[in-house]
């Protein structure tokens, strides 16, 4: 009797060893699978923003296209600088995200786009803190 | 007395079993979870691929026909009405019996200087309900342009 | 008897022995398939986001006049993407070495270093194809990446 108590002790034990040790490797693999499908729907959402960018600088480019064919000169289109000969139009997407639109004048009211391109804003952290007070 | 030992010994030993039932049921659904994580992350990735290379082969043409010029490969297009519909198989290769079906819509309009085409580009895979993934995007044609 | 008894319940305890170790061993070569394959995918995504989205992301960083072009390395085409203007000081270079993507930034009148650049991920092919004047397909063995020039030319 005692000997059986002691073969089911030692077959419990047994499982236990062999349950932690393949629940270890389960997690391992569940994490590194959601992992993988997390950075997959962020570069998902970040393509999705985007062509947003995209479409929105378009739909200016088109209206600009318009008011030029109406007589408006490129440098003064509303929402524009002129830096160097380049009209730029900076259209703000979400925090920290901008599309710059550059265009030339090609004479006769037509036009070039020679800069087109999202741009993050990024503002390095200067403060690292006391280092050492010393 | 020793009736009562072989009882409490089957009884345990029948304890021990539906743990281990029970530990392999759980540990089984675990790895078949991170397999469909795992699936669903590549899909995602191919889906997200397919759609900026459709959404730059739009910004490409100047009309319809040669959006469907630039993504054709492999008999993989099929036009429809308001838009297209092209094919690929699940290693990202243009093929006619695709596994991923990107559609493009095509709405032009006019404008003073133009045509502003809007388009809603959508990824799905042949046994999906919903789309991978789905984005919005325009191209402006300036009058003139030619091809 | 009593001989008879243990007899069978040790046989009963093999038994069961044998019943956990089969259905333990199927688990743990189901869930080493299932971790290996996980594994396998990921590092595969990785490289297929580090180096098509990379490539788009750095042409369309470069795209202006004369800011994207395409040249000859020594394993094929090396993407060379300019500074400001044609006769720019600096250029970034992204072509393939010995089974890698690789780039490098470096003056644009020097010749290529391939042992001292970059490596972005691994592919064994790269190719750089020209549609039309704005148009660049690049292939690689991870896929393909097609990027539209809204500024630029492909040189």
């Amino acid at each position: 009797m005692r000997q059986n108590t002691k073969q089911i002790g030692i077959l419990g034990v047994l499982l236990l060893a062999v349950t932690v040790c393949l629940s270890v490797l389960a997690v391992l693999a569940l994490t590194t699978a959601e992992a993988d499908r997390r950075l997959a729907e962020r570069n998902r959402e970040v393509t999705v923003q985007t062509y947003t960018q995209e479409r929105e600088a378009q739909i200016w480019l088109s209206e600009a296209d318009g008011q030029m064919k109406s007589g408006t000169v490129l440098a003064e289109l509303p929402g524009t600088q002129t830096h160097n000969g380049i009209t730029l139009k900076m259209l703000q997407g979400g925090e920290n995200e901008a599309f710059v639109i550059g265009l030339t004048d090609d004479g006769a009211g037509s036009y070039r786009v020679v800069l087109w391109k999202p741009v993050t804003d990024w503002a390095p952290n200067t403060d690292i803190g006391t280092l050492w007070a010393g | 007395m020793m009736r009562r030992g072989h009882t409490a010994f089957y009884l345990s030993t029948l304890l021990l079993l539906l743990l281990f039932v029970g530990v392999l049921a759980v540990l089984t659904g675990v790895f078949s979870q991170a397999q469909r994580k795992s699936a669903e992350a590549r899909e995602l990735t191919t889906a997200t691929a397919l759609a900026r290379n459709a959404a730059e082969a739009l910004s490409a043409a100047h009309d319809e026909t040669e959006l469907a010029h630039i993504l054709r490969e492999n008999d993989n297009i099929q036009q429809e009405e308001g838009g297209i519909c092209a094919f690929y198989d699940q290693a990202q290769q243009p093929s006619a019996e695709g596994f991923y079906r990107v559609h493009l819509t095509y709405e032009p309009q006019s404008t003073p200087g133009g045509t502003l085409v809007r388009s809603t580009i959508t990824v799905e895979t042949e046994k999906g309900t919903q789309p991978l993934c789905s984005l919005s995007t325009a191209v402006y044609i300036r009058g003139g342009q030619e091809p | 008897m009593r001989e008879e008894a243990k007899r069978s319940q040790h046989r009963y305890i093999i038994a069961l022995l044998g019943v956990f170790a089969m259905g333990f061993l199927l688990l743990v070569l189901f869930g080493t398939k299932t971790y290996l394959q996980t594994v396998r995918s990921q590092n595969e995504n990785n490289d297929r986001r580090a180096v098509l989205t990379y490539v788009a992301t750095a042409v369309r960083a470069y795209d202006r006049a004369g800011g994207v072009a395409i040249g000859t390395g020594p394993e094929g085409a090396v993407l060379l993407l300019r500074d400001a203007g044609s006769d720019a000081a600096y250029e970034h270079r992204i072509y393939l070495y010995r089974g890698n993507l690789v780039e490098e930034y470096t003056a644009s009148a020097s010749s290529l270093t391939p042992e001292s650049a970059q490596a972005l991920g691994p592919t064994d092919t790269f190719s750089l194809e020209k549609e039309g004047k704005d148009l660049l397909r690049v292939r690689t063995d991870r896929g393909e990446t097609v990027i539209c020039l809204r500024a630029g030319e492909v040189g």
